[in-house]
């Protein structure tokens, strides 16, 4: 039973729901990082004050969190600002993050953990320095992962803040460098538009803002968040969809820039499941890059059970499989063959291994002093 | 950091309050200590009487650590055998709000 | 949810909670548990017997299980861990410590999904209408104090959270058994002959603790909000005389602020509620050795109290 799909769609239909459907509701909410999103549909709906107190107090209290997330990325953003602009390149945000500061509609109540920008490969090495002089230092340690970033993928390590532990992912484009699709970043970013009056902040122009998404979600197999993933991409559509002729546009720019399969999955799975209004002619078009029927049948299978919340309630015995054959191919999508196989067998063998024999290391240096508390103990309580 | 070396930058330019959030304060009339919550970066201070004079005087039109210094030897808030004010007091305040967010250049 | 645990038989009580689960109200909250573990059934059926309960399906705020990890470590180092709707947060502990990592958990609950509060690290209980705010860092002699109020005719908000409403800045009661420590169990139940306790617990990473079970009037009325009125930070100390020092405002809001466990999300309404929770209160550092007279000053202070 999808009851946040269900109450995504129409959010009206709530009203009539049991203590006990809320209480589902509530959870597969909470397992699709969604309640906060909720509490802001059902209020824009004028919905929330006919909710029951016990299920109302869940949205709240998420939203409460998603507010705050939001104070200090708003605060992340200007820190970023700050340290990247005597680069003289404007500051490019993705993501959650540019849904914030655009003021766009998936923004209400949307967590994300990291900050997303995207900068021109001839700076990247210039904006490292300058982020790590205001204290956003390298996450990876690791060698091997830190030579699979530089030489493989489309964006630096991570970076996180010494004082305020916030991440950054620094992109120089939206894909790996080895991936079966090839996006020009300089054509997105010569097509960015500024979202700030004040400040020389940017943003993805709204066709490679939504195709960019699809992407993520469909190519890049991104889908611990499939749900929520997929909320943006039907808010994105239905506001940038408002305007008829922006579905030309779309279509048109997807097969400009290479990125046409993962737009025709966006718009299948975004009407077929969030009932998106998506007009007749820019599904069925001719220019969108669909696969054969076959496939599309496999598929449909797969991003069902992968796009519905990730809690028990809506899993069934193919759920685990589907989750599992989609992380493959994204990763196959990424890279080729050969450079996949020993990147799996690293993480999948190697890495627990090699974490192992540091913890082994860790545990002897215990004994001289050297003891490193696990955040995930129970400590706070007397 | 040597704080010698910030403050002789700082006292030539003219500072004001950060445009970034807003300034909410909690005071009581049993201590001189003033919390600040400051909306920008989320932080709650404990502020002493002097650093708030200072934040106040601020509010308006941007200031120079010289201004600040005129104005508050001027104003009845210190105690006239407290005056004249330390230059290096101005300039750390200074230097420390310009580190914690609530003020810029 | 009228039942209560004791008017249900132990084996029918037993039965629900390794099966569907069993739904207990505790104030705000109602947690639904499920559990195979029998030292966790008995010690609940003695702590809880007092908590209206409901086996039926409905809406729960927490739906937890504890239980035995599916490893091979089992067989080796027993083990017990603790699932919040299919997610577990903590790594595993001792078996032996399989009713703690409950009550912990549930703490844990609260204070990461219930931020329709501001919630503060602290003991709440209350006397003639005015509450007091014990808050206080662990080992700052908290719990026993509290336990010494509730025994003593306060009645019991909570010993580990105060639960403040930021709307009307009234404090919710959330009725617990009280976690002792070491020393602290042997001082209650020499206080007071009608205290009851759980089983005693050893070698947590907090020593060896107890839960003391609360008066039934505390759960009966613990929908009962009520007006913070002091706010005192406990401190014992071996030796020391009774001493309430008034502290000032502004260092008390900074002080509730760090005991906060959820202060620094509340943004500008946390900001707000803590100032208005200050303004109504006198606040205090309080030191002391003797439960007798601590219990004697808090009588005191809340009688002088208009």
């Amino acid at each position: 039973m999808n009851l946040v799909v269900e109450a995504l769609v129409n959010p009206e239909s709530v009203k009539n729901l049991s203590d006990t459907q809320w209480d589902l509701l509530i959870r597969q909410a909470r397992s699709s990082e969604l309640l906060a999103h909720l509490y802001h549909r059902f209020m824009a709906e004028g919905i929330f004050s006919s909710i029951p107190e016990k299920p109302k107090n869940h949205l709240k209290s998420d939203e409460v969190l998603a507010t705050k997330q939001h104070e200090a990325a708003r605060w992340e953003i200007l820190q970023i600002y700050q340290a990247l602009e005597s680069i003289g390149t404007p500051l490019l945000l993705l993501k959650g993050a540019a849904y914030l500061h655009a003021d766009l509609p998936p923004a209400p109540g949307r967590f994300f953990s990291d900050i997303d920008i995207l900068v021109p490969k001839t700076v990247i090495n210039d904006a490292e320095e300058k982020l790590h002089q205001w204290g956003w230092l390298t996450t990876h340690n690791d060698d091997y992962d830190q030579r699979y970033y530089r030489k493989w993928m489309h964006e630096i390590p991570p970076l996180q803040h010494v004082g305020r532990h916030s991440t950054i992912d620094v992109h120089h484009n939206i894909l790996p460098l080895t991936a079966r699709l090839h996006p020009d970043p300089e054509k997105m970013i010569q097509a960015s538009v500024q979202i700030d009056e004040s400040f020389e902040l940017y943003t993805l122009c709204p066709a490679d803002m939504i195709l960019h998404s699809a992407t993520h979600l469909f190519h890049d197999g991104e889908l611990e968040h499939g749900l929520r993933d997929l909320v943006d991409l039907d808010r994105l559509l239905r506001h940038f969809g408002n305007d008829a002729s922006f579905w030309e546009t779309l279509i048109n720019r997807a097969n400009e820039i290479d990125l046409s399969r993962p737009l025709f999955y966006a718009l299948r799975y975004t009407s077929k499941i969030l009932n998106t209004p998506i007009p007749l002619k820019a599904l069925n078009s001719k220019q969108l890059d669909k696969p054969a029927y076959p496939v599309q049948f496999f598929m449909d299978h797969l991003f069902l059970r992968a796009l519905a919340p990730a809690h028990k309630s809506s899993n069934d015995w193919f759920t685990g499989i589907a989750r599992w054959f989609l992380y493959i191919r994204s990763h196959y999508l990424r890279m080729p063959l050969h450079l996949l196989i020993p990147h799996l067998f690293y993480k999948a063998y190697l890495r627990p291994y090699k974490e192992w024999r540091e913890n082994r290391g860790a545990d002897s240096g215990k004994k001289t002093g050297g003891h490193k508390e696990s955040e995930s103990e129970i400590d706070i309580f007397e | 950091m040597n704080l010698n070396g910030a403050s002789l930058k700082v006292s030539h330019s003219a500072w004001s309050l950060a445009t970034s959030g807003e300034y909410h304060w909690a005071q009581w009339n049993d201590s001189d200590e003033i919390v600040l919550y400051f909306t920008g970066s989320g932080d709650t201070f404990l502020i002493s009487y002097f650093g708030y004079l200072l934040l106040d005087a601020l509010k308006g039109s941007p200031k120079t650590a010289e201004d600040l210094d005129k104005l508050l030897s001027a104003s009845d808030s210190i105690p006239h055998d407290l005056l004249p004010i330390p230059k290096e007091m101005i300039d750390s305040h200074l230097f420390h709000f310009q580190k914690l967010g609530l003020i810029e250049l | 949810m009228t039942d209560t645990i004791s008017a249900l038989p132990f084996d029918h009580f037993s039965g629900f909670l390794k099966g569907e689960g069993i739904r207990i109200e505790t104030g705000p909250f109602i947690t639904r548990l499920q559990t195979k573990l029998t030292d966790v059934i008995e010690n609940l059926a003695l702590l809880y017997s007092d908590y209206p309960i409901s086996t039926e399906a409905g809406f729960s705020d927490f739906h937890l299980d504890i239980h035995k990890p599916n490893s091979i470590r089992r067989w080796i180092h027993p083990q017990v861990n603790f699932t919040f709707d299919g997610i577990t947060p903590f790594k595993p502990l001792p078996r032996p410590q399989a009713y703690a990592i409950f009550e912990w958990g549930l703490n844990w609950c609260i204070s990461n999904y219930a931020h329709q509060y501001l919630i503060i690290h602290s003991a709440v209980l209350e006397k003639n209408g005015a509450a007091i705010v014990l808050p206080g860092i662990p080992g700052a002699g908290k719990s026993t104090l509290c336990a010494g109020l509730a025994l003593s005719g306060w009645r019991l908000f909570s010993d580990e959270m105060a639960l403040i409403e930021p709307s009307s800045g009234q404090l919710v009661s959330s009725p617990r058994p009280i976690s002792l420590k070491n020393e602290s169990i042997n001082i209650i139940k020499n206080f007071s002959s009608s205290a009851v306790f759980g089983i005693t617990i050893n070698d947590t990473t907090k020593g060896s603790i107890a839960h003391l079970k609360p008066q039934i009037e505390s759960i009966q009325r613990c929908k009962e909000k009520t007006t913070p009125r002091i706010i005192a930070f406990p401190k014992y100390r071996t030796g020391a005389r009774t001493s309430l020092t008034p502290l000032t405002k502004s260092r008390a809001f900074m002080t509730l602020c760090e005991n906060s466990f959820n202060y620094s999300i509340q943004g500008k309404l946390g900001f707000e509620t803590i100032k208005s929770l200050i303004s109504s209160c006198d606040c205090f550092e309080f030191e002391y050795s003797s439960l007798d007279e601590a219990i004697k000053t808090f009588d005191t202070l809340i009688e002088q109290m208009e």
